[in-house]
């Protein structure tokens, strides 16, 4: 028999020697738009900062950064300050009655009722909600078909044991109840999927995909007869499968239509996704990816988990400092390890270096618009964790950086939002994004945080 | 060594909480017959589709089923909700063999099963990502297996009349499907596959009859009747409320994946077909067929492994000082897994997985670690450990290591796996607002930390229940080794252990509490909780009660045998039974 199942990435690919990658080409300003296109990136860090060091000093109201102090954690942001708004601590209400903030790591980003509120085995809580970045690709959806909605990435290490072997310990994006978004970690498979040639004179390969598209096309409505079948919760299984079939069409359909074009990052060879040494390289990796992809029009809406819920069987070799420790064990401080202190300030510092060289990659993206526009200027980077200390401190640190197009005041500590609900942030994340919100989660609280548009 | 109130928060996610305290006023349920009559279906949708052809499996979808609805026998209790499970990656891979004979391994673009709310792994919900490497993957494999997948075509070349090429392909797509979705395609799937395929033959003009039916293989192990643990598409039809017997085929597929972790085979599909599920005798008759069978010790391992909470030790973090390597970490597992194996090849009891000192041993480091270096075994060689150190599988490396952290306090650990996965212990939650004990001096023993930090009547507690019975195993260190001086202490291994029934009871050591437990009944009931959540795949509702209480009935009746607690899992009302009120 001929080869006749046709992987899907070949699909993408091109076929032969004809597929040449085209040069760097920002698709968006090529098709004429004058405004450069707003972008969000949300990040989520677990274990919060070591005690004291979320600060910056003022009286109630906001208090101008460029005067502030950053704590050694926060140190390595101080060059960005006029870019950043660092948001007193706010409350994820849903997971406040959590024996534990870990919890907090799936509910922050919906303010989502939870699923249930087991104690027991395995118990980490989901959403009956989507999260924020969901709600904000999907209205950009409407508009404007990107080959990726979202671009979700994740750092992989390991095979995540224990409590971080749970699903919800692993995923901090829901489409909706029961439908974790399940982040990518390889970067070669990445840069394969995002930057593509394209060849599409060739009639073979055009056969193919439009097999494939008439395949995807099939499974999407069989999905749906099959869901018409079941219960309620179960319909929440399948929806999350049904998006996975349409997000494969919606991409195919985009290398139909000319193809994703970009210049795709040089990725080191020989880097293992197993190997936690390699933390830091395929972080690099995956920042490489996602300026490449924002700038050739993939997607505007990216997402970043730098670890999991609990972090209770990880170590980071790649920090030496921390001696070999366990990640949580570090999370707790001094109440769990007499180093504890300074170990966490070790991790968390390196967390805001990488947090560092992302604005800095967005920054280096001049964008068209007048007074030198970088791509940072018309984006919006959360940068947060699912507590506020790692001894299980019951709120969230929320810093966000870019203005999104001069939505956000930056360069202020926000001290009034301190415990007000975070679902106030995603109303401003989705109006900064140009997409009409009033609440998410939670219809009681509706509006933006006083104090963060400019 | 250093010690924090929020072990105690630690405890609750790896104890299960005794159904009888969550649920004490639940258990008085009230069958609701009324709303459960419904007239039994016989819709358009029924089997009489495309006629399966010979060469296919031997079962007809017109022949003679148990067909779904409100059984006569109603149970008294409702059985609870059968929730959609894809299949785990272990069960695509055992499925691939049974189905395409392709031994392929799921590829690693397809993340790892997850702990689900059962305490047990389940496949990850599918997304992109998910739905992306399962395409790849269907496509490679349909590819490789297309021996087998052109075998269920009821023609061997393509006829050149056209009609009796749509009759060969309405043929496969019954034989092939019937296997693939583990039940008899009905007429309105057939129609929707067969179109695929006329439009395949449409738009693919390149593609010659074979590679249609490839393509439409692939198809068919991407659709939600292959991944997923679904119900009758006819069940679907029927009442919405009350509860029904599974019909023959969701039953037949429900026991293989428990009871041998993949598709049913061609006696149990001929088992199900012929209407022998029907009774209790027949399911018995079939489970212990199913259960002698090599692949269903497999399948045992893989529950028993996830029950201990071993885990995949290569990538076990330990201290320094162990000399811990991955090669070490997997000859832990293996040499489980051979526990395993061996105590069903012998008495079958949960009382000789607790008991028995005969290893399999094929690794020099492991053979070290109990305390036989030099020994050059092999998988087939028993090696029997030393009395007065090894008993069963609580004072095996795997157990011993997965269940420790890795620099500090084991006691805790060990502790908590004891009361929550042998005896089924509640730890109650820290009080609010407790302020955890500042590090103590790490000179100090184990024993001599937790004593000082027990002092606290807060902590006192919350670790009387667990903590003791941790150091029953202060003989073994961080990775199992035997040992008898903690720091600059004699170890004392003796502890006491808090039982269910309220009493507390002294051992010596671990032996003399693998002992305890063995002759306990209390073990044997929290056993078999821990299993009839397996074989649910799900959390407990208050309606289980009665039902766990046959089961653990059962499970004593046949003095801890455990393929015969799976037997009597298997034929219990919520195994064969499913609650309707999660449908629309």
């Amino acid at each position: 028999m001929s080869k006749w199942i046709i992987r899907r990435r070949d699909l993408l690919r091109g076929m032969g020697a004809g597929a040449a990658l085209l040069p760097l080409l920002n698709v968006r300003a090529a098709r004429g738009q004058a405004v450069p296109p707003k972008r969000v990136i949300m990040c989520v860090f677990p274990n919060g900062y070591p005690s004291g060091q979320y600060t910056a000093t003022g009286n109630n109201g906001a208090v101008d950064l460029s005067t502030a102090t950053f704590a050694a954690s926060l140190a390595p942001l101080s060059p960005w300050k006029d870019q950043l708004a660092v948001v007193a601590p706010v409350k994820c209400i849903n997971a406040d009655d959590a024996e534990d903030y870990h919890r907090a790591y799936s509910m922050m980003f919906s303010g989502a009722a939870p699923v249930s509120k087991p104690l027991g085995p395995s118990s980490v809580w989901a959403p009956t909600g989507p999260t924020i970045d969901q709600v904000i690709a999907n209205n950009i959806d409407l508009r404007e078909k990107l080959p990726r909605r979202t671009l979700p990435l994740a750092l992989p290490l390991g095979e995540p044991e224990g409590v971080d072997g749970t699903l919800e310990a692993r995923r901090a994006f829901w489409a909706g109840q029961g439908q974790p978004i399940t982040p990518e970690i390889d970067p070669y498979k990445l840069v394969k999927d995002l930057f593509v040639g394209t060849a599409m004179d060739d009639v073979a390969l055009t056969q193919a995909r439009a097999g494939r598209r008439s395949m995807l096309d099939f499974l999407g409505r069989d999905l749906e007869r099959f869901s018409a079948q079941l219960g309620t919760e179960d319909q929440f299984t399948v929806a999350s499968h049904l998006q996975g079939i349409r997000d494969l069409e919606l991409q195919l359909q985009q290398i139909g239509t000319g193809g994703i074009l970009g210049e795709p990052p040089t990725i080191p060879t020989g880097l293992n996704i197993q190997a936690l040494n390699d933390t830091p390289a395929l972080w690099e990796a995956q920042r490489q990816i996602l300026l490449a992809a924002f700038r050739a029009g993939v997607t505007r809406v990216a997402t970043m988990q730098f670890g999991p819920a609990w972090g209770d069987k990880l170590n980071l070799p790649w920090l030496p400092a921390t001696g070999g420790r366990v990640w949580h064990e570090i999370g707790h401080g001094p109440t769990d390890n007499p180093q504890g202190q300074d170990d966490h300030q070790t991790v968390v510092t390196w967390y805001s270096q990488q947090f560092a060289k992302l604005l800095e990659g967005l920054a280096s993206i001049p964008e068209p618009g007048p007074n030198s526009v970088t791509m940072l200027d018309n984006c919006v980077v959360v940068w947060a964790s699912n507590m506020l200390s790692g001894d299980h401190d019951p709120s969230l640190p929320w810093i966000l950086a870019g203005k999104c197009g001069g939505y956000f005041k930056t360069g202020q500590y926000l001290a009034s939002a301190a415990n007000k609900p975070v679902n106030h942030l995603f109303v401003d994340l989705a109006h900064a994004m140009d997409v009409p919100l009033d609440f998410l989660g939670n219809p009681d609280i509706r509006g933006p945080m006083p104090g963060l548009k400019a | 060594m250093k010690f924090t109130w929020f072990r105690c928060a630690h405890a609750a996610r790896f104890l299960v909480l005794p159904f009888s305290l969550l649920f004490a006023e639940g258990c008085t349920g009230v069958a609701s017959t009324g709303s459960a009559r419904g007239e039994p279906t016989n819709t358009d949708s029924d089997p009489g589709g495309p006629q399966v052809m010979p060469g296919g499996p031997q079962v007809m979808p017109g022949g003679p089923q148990v067909m779904p609805g409100v059984d006569p026998t109603a149970p008294a209790l409702l059985p609870g909700p059968k929730p959609l499970r894809r299949l785990t990656n272990f069960e695509l891979k055992n499925t691939m063999w049974e189905l395409l004979a392709v031994d392929a391994p799921v590829p690693e673009t397809l993340p790892r099963d997850v702990l689900s709310e059962s305490g047990f792994s389940e496949g990850s919900v599918i997304s992109r990502l998910e739905a992306e490497a399962i395409m790849d993957w269907t496509g490679t494999l349909a590819q490789q297996g297309v021996a087998r997948i052109m075998a269920s075509a009821p023609c061997v070349t393509a006829p050149a009349d056209r009609a009796l090429q749509d009759e060969c392909v309405s043929g496969f797509i019954s034989n092939f499907g019937m296997r693939a979705f583990r039940r008899p395609v009905i007429a309105a799937e057939s129609t929707e596959f067969f179109s695929y395929y006329r439009d395949v033959l449409r738009t693919q003009q390149s593609y010659g009859f074979e590679q249609s039916i490839g393509v439409l293989a692939h198809l068919m192990l991407q659709s939600p009747r292959f991944l997923y643990h679904a119900g009758s598409p006819i069940a679907a039809m029927g009442p919405t409320s009350g509860a029904v017997r599974l019909d023959a085929y969701e039953l037949a597929s429900r026991m293989s994946y428990f009871l041998s972790g993949s598709m049913p085979d061609a006696p149990l599909f001929e088992a199900a077909l012929n209407g022998r599920l029907a009774s209790t005798e027949g399911i018995q008759q079939e489970a212990r067929r199913l259960l002698n069978d090599p692949q269903s010790k497999v399948q045992i391992e893989e529950i028993m492994l996830q029950w201990l909470g071993i885990e995949d030790l290569r990538k076990k973090i330990k201290d320094a000082r162990y000399s811990f390597t991955p090669e070490l970490g997997q000859a832990m597992v293996d040499e489980t897994r051979r526990l395993v194996d061996s105590v069903l090849d012998g008495e079958g009891t949960l009382a000789s997985l607790l008991l028995s000192r005969t290893a399999y041993v094929d690794n020099g480091a492991l053979a070290a670690l109990y305390g036989h270096p030099g020994f050059t075994g092999n998988n087939l060689t028993p090696l029997q450990l030393k009395e007065t150190e090894r008993s069963g599988i609580l004072t095996r490396a795997a157990f011993l290591t997965s269940q420790s952290l890795g620099s500090e306090l084991n006691p805790i650990k060990r502790g908590l796996a004891v009361v929550g996965k042998f005896l089924c212990l509640n730890v109650p939650q820290p009080p609010a607002g407790f302020v955890p004990p500042d590090h103590v001096d790490p000179g100090l023993s184990t024993r001599e930390f937790l004593k000082r930090h027990d002092a606290n009547a807060c902590a006192s507690a919350c670790h009387a229940m667990f903590t003791p019975a941790g150091f029953a195993f202060e003989n073994y260190d961080g990775v199992g080794a035997y040992r008898t001086v903690d720091g600059a202490e004699t170890i004392d291994a003796s502890a006491s252990v808090y039982f269910p029934d309220g009493t507390t009871r002294p051992v010596v050591n671990a032996l003399e509490l693998s002992q305890l437990l063995a002759a306990d009944a209390a073990t044997g009931d929290c056993f078999a909780d821990h299993w009839f959540r397996r074989a649910l795949r799900r959390r407990d509702i208050p309606n289980d009660e009665g039902h766990r209480q046959e089961v653990k009935q059962a499970f004593r009746g046949a003095t801890g045998n455990i393929r015969e607690l799976m037997v009597a899992l298997v034929t219990s009302t919520a195994f064969t039974h499913r609650s309707l009120e999660s449908a629309k």
